[in-house]
């Protein structure tokens, strides 16, 4: 991340793909409860699960101008919704380590009028909805770090975040047995298997939070 | 296969893509894009579980392959990745060559049906 003189610049390789990135001007990640970093250009991945040797360095050779808009992300992170008033409701926080479904999500919800929010990890997801309480959870069935049948138990044996609609998205546990355990043993108040239907998802949601026109455009 | 990936690719995953995208080619070669690269980053953690003998991490990532898989149609990678995640899960699993071997072998054909759709400029229709 030097060029040989110590002199610090805004070029690197990510450390998933080895591409080359330009700092400054990547997305900054997801992961609202994590180290908050960058997102590779190439493969889009964030560099919170990056070995922390390399963070370190990363940081420490960072140039002023990554270094203030890091400030900046994090200032913005931390005034961000401390406890769900700044955003506009209804909020649907979405989990899921695949990128393909984040993104199919956002596109069926595009004409949604509220807030979409994204965490790619389960421990993640529920730092997000302790802190702002969505009206709706959409997550994954097995995530990294937390599984998602788990995290809906969580929300749902806190009265605090009881009231959290929770809809378990799934590939793999599909049938009636794994709809009802999602359900009853997990507290679930939706289920759905992969891959992800937009006219489902439409209707599933429309129906747990106000959502005006979903049904018909689906 | 027809030369536009469409035998690779599962018609109704397409489909299924196409209603989502709602005319927008833009979307599907979106989808297409973070599949592969994503793809490409599973495969080396596929790699690295190999090669340090983690069972766990294997079928993870092979769970995951199989998700992602499932948006795009490409049945044979799911197919593949499902069989790696069921074999870890057995007690004393070990991840082999053969198994790494078949999901790269049929990430490779959905890769070349991809590009074949995006070539034929049927990806979005």
């Amino acid at each position: 991340m030097t060029n040989g003189n110590g002199k610090v610049r805004d070029v690197y390789r990510c450390p998933h793909c080895r591409g080359l990135n330009e700092a400054v001007r990547n997305d900054w990640c997801l992961c609202t409860g994590g180290d908050q970093t960058l997102v590779c250009g190439r493969c889009h991945r964030c560099f919170c699960d990056a070995p922390t040797a390399w963070k370190l360095e990363f940081w420490t050779v960072a140039s002023d101008a990554l270094s203030a808009r890091r400030r900046e992300e994090r200032m913005a992170r931390d005034a961000f919704a401390p406890d769900g008033r700044d955003v506009v409701r209804p909020v649907i926080l979405v989990i899921d380590d695949d990128r393909l479904v984040h993104a199919i999500v956002e596109r069926v919800l595009a004409d949604f009028q509220g807030t979409v929010l994204h965490a790619l990890d389960g421990r993640t997801g529920l730092q997000v909805a302790q802190r702002v309480h969505p009206e709706v959870v959409v997550t994954d069935a097995l995530l990294p770090g937390l599984d998602g049948r788990e995290l809906a138990r969580t929300l749902k044996s806190d009265a605090g975040t009881a009231h959290v609609k929770v809809v378990i998205m799934t590939a793999l546990y599909k049938g009636a047995r794994y709809r009802n355990e999602a359900l009853s043993e997990f507290r679930a108040d939706e289920f759905i298997e992969k891959p992800v239907s937009a006219a489902r998802l439409r209707t599933v949601i429309s129906a747990l939070v106000d959502w005006p026109g979903a049904v018909a455009v689906a | 296969m027809s030369g536009t990936g469409e035998a690779v690719l599962d018609a109704a995953a397409i489909a299924a893509l196409r209603e989502v995208a709602d005319g927008d080619e833009s979307f599907i070669a979106e989808i297409f894009g973070l599949y592969v690269d994503q793809a490409a980053g599973n495969l080396d953690r596929l790699r690295a579980a190999l090669a340090s003998g983690d069972a766990l991490l294997f079928g993870r990532t092979a769970h995951a392959m199989a998700g992602a898989s499932l948006h795009i149609g490409a049945t044979d990678v799911v197919t593949a990745c499902r069989a790696a995640e069921t074999e870890m899960r057995r007690d004393g699993a070990r991840p082999t060559e053969a198994r790494l071997a078949a999901i790269e072998a049929a990430v490779a054909l959905a890769a070349d049906s991809i590009d074949n759709l995006r070539r034929s400029g049927t990806a979005a229709k």
